[in-house]
């Protein structure tokens, strides 16, 4: 969730192409993507849009023997704009005559034609008894409303016959300053109102969060599994980015997610 | 009682067996390290050293354990989890797995790329040994 979250999750229509080299006492694949990529973003509490973007992106992996290292970056353009309220109400002349500068904010809520780049770097190692993996991760990203983040996790784990126990420790942190908002020259409730509209969207989706997890992996068959996870996530001040929320409010500090899932591979 | 007793015999014969990792006659190979069977074995290549595609054959019995185990020093519980990354992640999917030796050596006599494991009591002149694992 937290280092997979701020990936979208939906459809993706497109083609890999990938080659595998011996290299040394191992083994180095490359792999290049390319394709469309159609998900949903939650624009309030019942409606939502329906986002596109080109995406392409590389990938080197190598494996010898118990590890596998990865270095993989991935390229996302926005091909359509969110219809916003916010940023029609922003290019309204009329607020724009008793909030200079405000039109310039609309562009700040704009996704089209933005870019952001994914750049991952992981490292694994797996002998049969014990497991660890980290990955590291940086987006660069031009959205204003969804700044580029720094992201990490560690791994540890061990098996015990058919079942593996495993704690994780991730980080994510957004790097980036706020937007600095102007101030309408009337002090009218509504406009007060909007300017703290625009400040929210355009500042508040920071993600800034840890977290521990505490599971276990039963493999019941060869093909089916049953997991147990524990996961415990403090939430920093506007870090809440990742997590779906519906209404505006205080930023929620902890929160905890049990969890139980079965894998099935056919 | 005879019965019990050969049936003894059978298990601890098959207990003490070596085994052998075999190859097509045309194959072009003559044989592998264990470090090659590994990586045949584990989806880490799908060629030989001389770049023919390479058809890894498993057995769905408990020899499937004892080659592992030979091979790796991993037990079947953590190969089938190792396996289970592999497949989910799209890379590969594991061998192809037959009933006994006799079907393994069929198999194997039929198809130049297929590589499989069995008893060395079970070979005979129709295929090529590239490793023997020793117990």
């Amino acid at each position: 969730m937290l280092y997979y979250g701020a990936l979208p999750v939906y459809h993706y229509d497109g083609g890999d192409i990938s080659k595998r080299f011996e290299v040394g006492e191992g083994f180095l694949t490359v792999k290049a993507f390319g394709g469309h990529a159609f998900f949903q973003v939650p624009l309030d509490q019942s409606s939502y849009f329906d986002a596109s973007s080109t995406l392409a992106a590389g990938s080197l992996s190598y494996e010898q023997g118990n590890w596998r290292a990865r270095l993989s970056v991935v390229y996302n353009h926005s091909n359509n704009e969110i219809p916003l309220m916010l940023a029609a109400l922003l290019r309204d002349p009329r607020v724009n005559g008793v909030w200079p500068g405000a039109a310039s904010l609309s562009s700040e809520l704009s996704i089209r034609g933005k870019t952001a780049y994914y750049n991952m770097v992981g490292l694994a190692y797996d002998d049969g008894t014990w497991l660890a993996q980290a990955e590291a991760a940086y987006i660069d990203s031009t959205v204003s409303f969804y700044p580029s983040t720094a992201s990490a996790y560690l791994s540890l784990g061990r098996r015990f016959g058919p079942v593996t126990v495993y704690s994780l420790f991730g980080i994510a942190e957004s790097l980036r300053h706020d937007v600095k908002l102007s101030s309408p020259a009337l002090p009218l409730p509504e406009l007060a109102a909007l300017r703290e509209g625009v400040d929210f969207a355009i500042n508040g989706n920071g993600v800034d969060e840890k977290s521990l997890a505490l599971g276990a992996r039963w493999d019941v068959y060869e093909n089916v599994d049953v997991k147990f996870e524990w996961s415990h996530y403090w939430l920093g001040q506007q870090g809440d980015q990742l997590w779906d929320r519906r209404e505006f409010g205080p930023v929620p500090g902890n929160v905890n997610v049990w969890s139980v899932g079965i894998d099935f591979l056919f | 009682m005879k019965r019990i007793l050969l049936a003894l015999l059978l298990t601890i014969g098959s207990a003490k067996a070596d085994l052998v990792v075999i190859g097509h006659p045309k194959s072009g190979v003559e044989a592998l390290n264990a470090k090659q069977v590994q990586d045949i074995y584990l989806g880490r290549t799908r060629a030989f050293p001389n770049l023919k595609f390479a058809l890894p054959i498993d057995q769905a019995n408990y020899r499937r354990a004892e080659f592992y185990e030979l091979l790796t020093g991993r037990s079947l519980e953590q190969i089938n989890a190792y396996w289970a990354r592999i497949v989910f992640t799209g890379q590969a999917s594991p061998p192809l797995q037959l009933p006994n030796d006799a079907a393994v050596l069929s198999t194997v006599r039929d198809n130049e790329g297929a590589i499989g494991y069995i008893d060395r009591a079970s070979v005979d002149g129709s295929v090529r040994v590239l490793l023997l694992l020793r117990k």
